[in-house]
């Protein structure tokens, strides 16, 4: 596809090393990664494998020890704390495993939530009925099971309408029955919005439904698979 | 504040209601004092100084058995003199519906300085004839403009035509003669007349009315004013040095001097008080926030990975306990102005006559409201700073545990010899060090607080029976007229078996230093007691005079040092040493033996008589040597009608306190347990039992709360000294405070607390193991 061949994010020798006290752990180190536009990719790899850590700092919510980031032809690691702020308020969506909602507002506030970003966002009703939860509007999360939950995260992500979607295990909580839901919501804003998705993970099942698999391991990227003939999020199996 | 963040803190603000509340109505009651003292001190304040300036208060007045115009315009030529006017003024009687009441005279040539302020009918002018009359009297008694009036002036019966309903400076504060303990307004009343419709042959003047030229003609007197008003006192002095002269400044006048100490009375209150619940409310506004913040340390994090920017989040978070204190102080503020503050307000109302009278809201309010909302707001900032600085990825991930043992004393033989609650609990106190500290502040604040409010009851209760009983037992005090021969006082002593005194207010002066006040001297007898600063009966000094400590401390005397004073009625001053102090609960000043008095050729020309046996009260009005009849019930009864606004203040004061100690408890104890959820889930799991976990959740509670008792017993009895010590400077109080408020705070305090923690362990039982273990981080 055209839009597949321009460049959306860029990872050149990216290294990341943790210090606390006198200890000193490298997360990562030297990654270099091109995700293309409304790819869906998929981070694979063992617990403690660096792959979240790879996560954050493409979403700008981790800061590079030594390399370099762009996303979009713009050098992201140059970003000041606000701009960072900026460009992750306007660009980036962000699903985590444990939903992250606000626990005192209610579905379709946590959506409107985004609006206070000063964004143009979709009306929120639209957000939750693309999810299929706009009967659950008036709920708190609370109310709501896990895979509900996880679809209201989903809708405040994508009500923003991003260029990039960044997933943290996002069945990670779920059962196999309504992460099959998640994630076919998440493939769908890769094939029908044209939205750029990426997505941690340590299940080895999810690389098949996806455009490009990272394999990360011991902080480094051991392989980048292109996968031809992806699958349908639905027919997966696990 | 974006609408769904501010749905998200009001929800959450339901959520923590109970810390909340706590924080709410900390504020609420620190303003609610404040504002109910400070409106009526401001208004009154502002409103006397309004009609100080309109009518040109005087400066000062000059008193004695006759005054010429001679004297008067010596007194005109003195340099730092802009104004002089004589004065007249007796006591008479005005008939009214057949009944004779008590009217004061003044009898006036010019009406420039203490103007009359006209509120019906015309102004004062040289030689118009007629009478101008107290406003309260005339209103009670139904006397308009125009009326017909029949009077009596030094036995002289005469008629006026009212020309003016009105009211004068001179007379904020009016008792009319000394039968009246405090003022009856409208009971008896007070009128000016030219001089020249005086009804006898020879009006002779007693007074002068001084206006000076560089004092102001303001309430509050600056220190230049002070100094410019004894100098012209001095001057005065020097030029009648023959005559039998009282200056009196303009500090000392009956109307200023009560107004002026009500309002330092009630400053006291207003500053002490309202200090302490803003303490408080800072302590919770750091306790529930931290805990809140880390509560929300992943929704925050969400926060800042959604791109809300850092200053977004801080002004959320930070509206919190803006918004509760704010809408505390704000309410607190309008309930204290019309309870506590109207019902004070209503009070002075009954003894203060001035035009002006109101309730004013001073700016000072709304500074001191927003101090504490800006205090709020930076502690409130301390408490989400760390986290916040952090980055998004760091806050979203779990905090670390605080690595700490339990400091050195597990390096010591001891700690093999404690037991496992105890090791837990050292450990824990040594992690959690911010947590253990706020409690003992709390804790202490609270006690302090107690201790105060209740001591402050038992001295102002106290100073009844320490007055009436333990100084001067006697049942009957009798008041001489000036002038009075001894003969007549002794014979009055022998027949009623009675102590005489010699009590007179005068000028007391120490190089610089002057002031205003009671020189005792005491003849033999057993009805007049004094005590020194402990409490215990003394003996005055053979030769030398003791000072009361109020005044010590106010002229900054020291034991040895030479006073001297001046006896009305007397050309020359007495100088005498001090050789001991004692306490005293009004009339401050210095107090003699008789026999010292006369050493020094001092005249005792007793004008009090103490006994034990009835007086009668007619003698008031059948005999002229006897100007008052007074029993020790009527005093008690004047006294509690004087302090029923202070009385009232400090029952509200209590109320709170007691309820402001239950909110603090029950806040710091939840907090604490909510603290420790995990950890007491993490033992059950182990198989402690729930008994053994209470205790070792009491354990550290009872050592915090013992620990907050104790400091605040001793900084609440260092904060009652101060609050009564500034209270007024006339008043003074023996601080040697009985068990009782001790106990009470003890109660409130620690044993609140102790049962509060108590009930809330009691939650030990019924915790869901997995939800506290499953939802803290």
């Amino acid at each position: 596809m055209e839009e597949n061949t321009n460049i959306l994010i860029k990872l050149n020798s990216v290294g990341k090393i943790y210090r606390t006290g006198q200890i000193v752990y490298e997360a990562l180190h030297d990654v270099n990664v091109e995700i293309m536009e409304g790819e869906l990719v998929v981070i694979l790899g063992p617990s403690g494998s660096g792959k979240s850590t790879l996560l954050n700092m493409v979403g700008g919510l981790d800061a590079a020890t030594s390399g370099h980031i762009y996303f979009g032809g713009e050098e992201i690691t140059a970003f000041d704390d606000r701009r960072l702020g900026q460009f992750r308020a306007k660009d980036v969506g962000i699903i985590f495993q444990f939903y992250n909602l606000v626990p005192s507002l209610t579905a379709y506030e946590n959506v409107d939530l985004m609006r206070d970003l000063g964004m143009d966002i979709m009306d929120p009703l639209d957000a939750l009925d693309l999810v299929g939860l706009k009967s659950k509007k008036d709920n708190f999360p609370s109310q709501m099971s896990g895979g509900q939950q996880q679809r209201i995260a989903i809708a405040r992500a994508i009500a923003k309408r991003p260029r990039l979607l960044l997933c943290d295990e996002p069945t990670g909580a779920l059962d196999t029955n309504t992460g099959r839901e998640v994630l076919k919501l998440l493939q769908d804003q890769s094939r029908v919005e044209g939205r750029t998705v990426v997505m941690v993970t340590h299940n080895s099942l999810f690389a098949e439904i996806a455009d490009k698999v990272i394999l990360v391991k011991n902080g480094t990227v051991e392989e980048v698979v292109v996968n031809d003939t992806p699958k349908d999020a639905l027919e997966l199996n696990w | 504040m974006s609408k769904n963040l501010g749905i998200k803190l009001i929800r959450d603000l339901k959520e923590n209601a109970v810390q909340f509340l706590a924080i709410f109505l900390m504020c609420f009651f620190a303003m609610f004092i404040m504002e109910a003292l400070d409106c009526v001190v401001t208004g009154l304040g502002n409103s006397v100084d309004e009609y100080y300036t309109l009518t040109n208060f005087m400066d000062m007045s000059v008193s004695a058995a006759r005054f010429s115009r001679e004297d008067l315009s010596l007194i005109q030529n003195l340099p730092s003199v802009k104004k002089a006017e004589l004065r007249y003024t007796t006591n008479g009687k005005i008939k009214i519906n057949g009944e004779e009441l008590k009217l004061e005279f003044n009898f006036i040539e010019a009406n420039e300085i203490s103007k009359m302020h006209i509120h019906k009918g015309v102004p004062y002018e040289k030689d118009r004839h007629g009478i101008w009359i107290d406003r309260y009297f005339a209103e009670k008694h139904g006397i308009d403009v125009g009326a017909n009036v029949s009077l009596i002036c030094d036995t002289i019966a005469f008629d006026e035509t009212v020309m003016g309903i009105m009211e004068n400076p001179d007379h904020v504060y009016f008792t009319i003669d000394e039968t009246y303990i405090e003022p009856e307004i409208g009971e008896y009343g007070y009128a000016f007349l030219d001089s020249g419709d005086y009804p006898g042959q020879d009006l002779h003047f007693d007074s002068i009315y001084i206006d000076l030229k560089n004092v102001s003609n303001q309430f509050e007197l600056t220190d230049t004013d002070k100094k410019e008003i004894e100098q012209a006192k001095a001057d005065i002095q020097d030029l009648f040095t023959d005559a039998n002269i009282t200056c009196v400044s303009k500090k000392d006048e009956g109307g200023h001097n009560a107004v002026h100490s009500d309002i330092d009375s009630n400053e006291t209150l207003e500053i002490v008080f309202p200090f302490l619940f803003i303490s408080i409310a800072l302590l919770g506004i750091v306790s529930t926030m931290t805990r809140m913040v880390l509560k929300q340390r992943t929704i925050i994090g969400t926060f800042k990975a959604l791109g809300f920017s850092k200053e977004t989040v801080f002004i959320h978070y930070i509206t919190y306990s803006v918004f509760v204190c704010l809408m505390g102080c704000v309410l607190g503020a309008i309930a204290g102005w019309y309870s506590l503050g109207q019902y004070v307000f209503d009070v002075y109302k009954g003894y203060y006559c001035h035009p002006f009278g109101r309730m004013e809201l001073s700016p000072r309010i709304g500074i001191i409201t927003t101090a504490v909302t800006v205090m709020s707001g930076l502690t409130n900032y301390m408490s989400c700073r760390n986290i916040l600085s952090l980055r998004a990825s760091e806050i979203l991930r779990p905090a670390p545990p605080v690595v700490s043992g339990a400091g050195f004393i597990e390096h010591t033989p001891i700690w093999k010899l404690l037991s496992f609650a105890s090791r837990w609990n050292i450990r824990d106190i040594n992690r959690n060090k911010v947590r253990t500290l706020a409690g003992i502040i709390g804790v202490t604040l609270c006690t302090a607080l107690m201790l105060t409010a209740f001591g402050m009851d038992e001295l102002n209760k106290g100073s009844e029976h320490w007055k009436y009983y333990r100084l001067t037992p006697a049942d009957f005090e009798v008041g001489f007229a000036p002038g009075t021969a001894y003969d007549t006082v002794y014979d009055y002593s022998r027949r009623f078996r009675g102590q005489m005194v010699q009590k007179v207010q005068t000028d007391v002066t120490k190089d610089d230093e002057i002031g205003l006040y009671y020189v005792t001297v005491m003849d033999e007898g057993n009805l007049y007691h004094f005590q020194d600063e402990s409490g215990k009966y003394m003996e005055l000094p053979d030769a030398g005079v003791a000072v009361s400590a109020k005044v010590m401390e106010t002229m900054e005397l020291k034991l040895g040092d030479v006073i001297s004073f001046r006896i009305p009625g007397l050309r020359d001053k007495f100088k005498a040493k001090i050789y001991s102090v004692f306490k005293a609960p009004d009339e401050q000043g210095i107090a003699m033996k008789r026999s010292f008095f006369e050493r020094i050729n001092g005249e005792f020309k007793p004008n009090t008589l103490f006994t034990n046996m009835t007086v009668p009260k007619r003698y008031v009005t059948e005999r002229e040597e006897i100007l008052s009849v007074f029993s020790k019930k009527e005093y008690i009864k004047a006294l509690n009608l004087k302090r029923a606004s202070t009385d009232q203040e400090v029952y509200y004061i209590m109320t709170i306190a007691v309820l402001l100690g239950i909110v603090v408890m029950y806040n710091l104890g939840i907090l604490s347990f909510v603290e420790k959820v995990r950890e007491v889930a993490t033992l059950k799991v182990l198989g402690f039992s729930t008994g053994s976990i209470r205790w070792i959740l009491n354990q550290q509670n009872i050592i915090i709360d013992g620990l907050g008792t104790i400091i605040g017993l001793v900084l609440g009895k260092k904060i009652l000294i101060f609050t009564m010590s500034n209270m007024d400077y006339s008043v003074d109080y023996i601080y040697n405070i009985s068990f009782k408020p001790y106990l009470f705070s003890v109660l409130v305090s620690f044993v609140l607390s102790i049962t509060v923690n108590a009930l809330i362990s009691s939650r030990v039982k019924t915790i869901n193991m997995v939800d506290a273990l499953k939802g803290v981080e």
